[in-house]
């Protein structure tokens, strides 16, 4: 029974890492996308 | 022979540099001298644990003075932004490789002979004096190994701003290998078993030969702008 | 874009992989006689390994081909590749860990395989030590470019070196006997999900390394 718990928290681990790490960039990737079109209007209004 | 010569200028200047006072084979001495003072404290050895500990102790104290001198030789080399002479001279880098690495290999050689005759006059350890031919062939196989990836890796961290405070980080993980041989071939002379070393020395001789390639490759990266 | 297009593609085929792995995993494969339900913990580990080990390669290949090249979408590339390799490693370790606990009794030991890894992580945090110090962007990609390929070059010589030492100190046990069809059918499953799942993770930083270096250009440009 005890063992079950290794068992899960092994595979618990190891997929909340990848999410994380997907969960964190997918975030980085849209504040840099906003940033960019942000940036990209103020250069055509200045043209 | 050009290419030789010109490696043998380099190592030159390093030993001429270094007997005008720059002091980083003293401060390898001494932090050798240091860290066995340290080693002794933390381990309390005694006559019967000494002859087990011995050759991992002085491994130990070899990687770490050799970071620390080969870290200086080569901050030097930037700080003074002597390098750039070489950069711009008809030496290759390969040349000015093989003399850096020749010089960090004898400063290196010279702290460990003096870090083995301290372990002998401080703990009473007279056994490495009879066994000394045996050690030698592992002893210089690891120190050429050692100086290497040391003058490879000193390069590397020149460029980053945290400079030589970088190179243990880079340099201990990579010469795992070097000190695992080191440190087991020398155990097994120390405690009597000569004859298991051999598959060691080998692997410290492929280690070698292995680097010595790869970094004669890799080493005119370094000097590209 | 390209690269858009294949990320969907691959986030597709994981969406129907990924839980009929964990089905094959938990329903399908037999329970292993000696080790019991925790043996289930090898279809992640090693698949992971597999993941850290095509990762680790990138940086490599990567690597060389921006020494030889100098284009900078290979510099991208291996510190892509170097980071993904750093992530699946870490789970590597750990997921190891926690199926030694209860199989040998401990958290670690110094098994050569384990310290072959371990050394490894080591390798490439450095990677990113040096990478962190370093303004100028071509030397910064020139130098690690050659301690991408240094630290690769070791693995295997790691690899032998613990095996040999370890060998003279009495061996842990290592799973024996021939591995149950079934149980090699999912494996390979699981590797080739786990495969999966690297690509798709490379693509994904590539393509936010990618606007990264957009937003840089833009930003230089703003300031002109």
């Amino acid at each position: 029974m005890e063992n079950w718990s290794y068992l899960v928290g092994a595979y618990t681990i190891a997929w909340l890492g990848v999410s994380l790490y997907l969960f964190v960039n997918a975030k980085k990737q849209k504040g840099i996308e906003e940033r960019l079109s942000d940036i990209e209007d103020l250069l055509k209004d200045k043209e | 022979m050009r290419f030789m010569g010109n490696a043998a200028a380099i190592l030159r200047k390093d030993i001429l540099l270094e007997l005008r006072g720059r002091e980083s084979l003293s401060l390898m001495l001494f932090l050798s001298l240091l860290l066995l003072v340290i080693f002794n404290i933390a381990l309390d050895l005694d006559k019967d644990s000494v002859s087990s500990l011995a050759s991992g102790i002085l491994w130990v104290v070899f990687a770490f003075s050799g970071i620390l001198g080969m870290g200086r030789t080569s901050m030097a080399e930037r700080d003074e932004e002597a390098y750039l002479s070489i950069v711009f001279s008809p030496a290759s880098p390969e040349s000015f490789y093989i003399g850096k690495a020749l010089s960090n290999f004898l400063f290196l050689l010279i702290m460990e002979c003096f870090t083995m005759l301290s372990f002998v006059i401080l703990f009473d350890f007279e056994k490495i004096i009879g066994l000394l031919p045996q050690l030698l062939v592992p002893l210089v196989l690891g120190t050429i190994g050692f100086s290497l990836v040391g003058t490879l890796f000193s390069f590397l961290t020149t460029a980053s701003k945290y400079g030589e405070v970088l190179l243990p980080f880079l340099y201990l993980p990579v010469v795992v290998p070097v000190i695992l041989g080191g440190v087991t071939s020398m155990g097994m002379v120390l405690n009597g078993n000569a004859g298991g070393t051999w598959k060691w020395i080998q692997m410290l001789a492929v280690f070698d030969v292995l680097y010595l390639a790869v970094s004669l490759l890799l080493f005119r990266y370094l000097m590209e702008d | 874009m390209k690269t858009d297009r294949s990320i969907t593609i691959i986030f597709l085929f994981l969406l129907v992989m990924i839980p009929l792995n964990f089905y094959l995993i938990f329903m399908v494969a037999p329970t292993e006689k000696v080790m019991g339900e925790v043996q289930r913990i090898f279809y992640l580990h090693i698949s992971l390994a597999v993941g850290a080990f095509l990762a680790l390669t990138g940086v490599f290949v990567s690597s060389i081909l921006f020494l030889w090249k100098k284009k900078f979408i290979w510099d991208t590339a291996a510190y892509t590749c170097a980071e993904i390799g750093v992530l699946m490693s870490t789970l590597v370790l750990t997921t190891g860990s926690i199926w030694a606990r209860p199989i040998w009794n401990a958290w670690w030991t110094w098994d050569p395989r384990l310290l072959t890894v371990l050394i490894l992580w080591f390798i490439y945090i450095g990677y990113f030590l040096l990478r962190g110090g370093i303004a100028d962007k071509f030397k910064k990609a020139q130098y690690s470019a050659v301690l991408g390929i240094i630290g690769y070059i070791d693995i295997p010589v790691v690899r032998y070196a613990t095996k040999w030492w370890k060998s003279i100190h009495p061996l842990l046990t290592q799973e024996g006997g021939g591995l149950d069809p079934v149980m090699k059918n999912i494996m390979f499953f699981s590797m080739a999900t786990f495969i999966l799942l690297t690509i798709f993770l490379f693509l994904f930083r590539f393509r936010l390394a990618r606007i990264e270096e957009r937003l840089e250009i833009v930003k230089k440009r703003m300031e002109d």
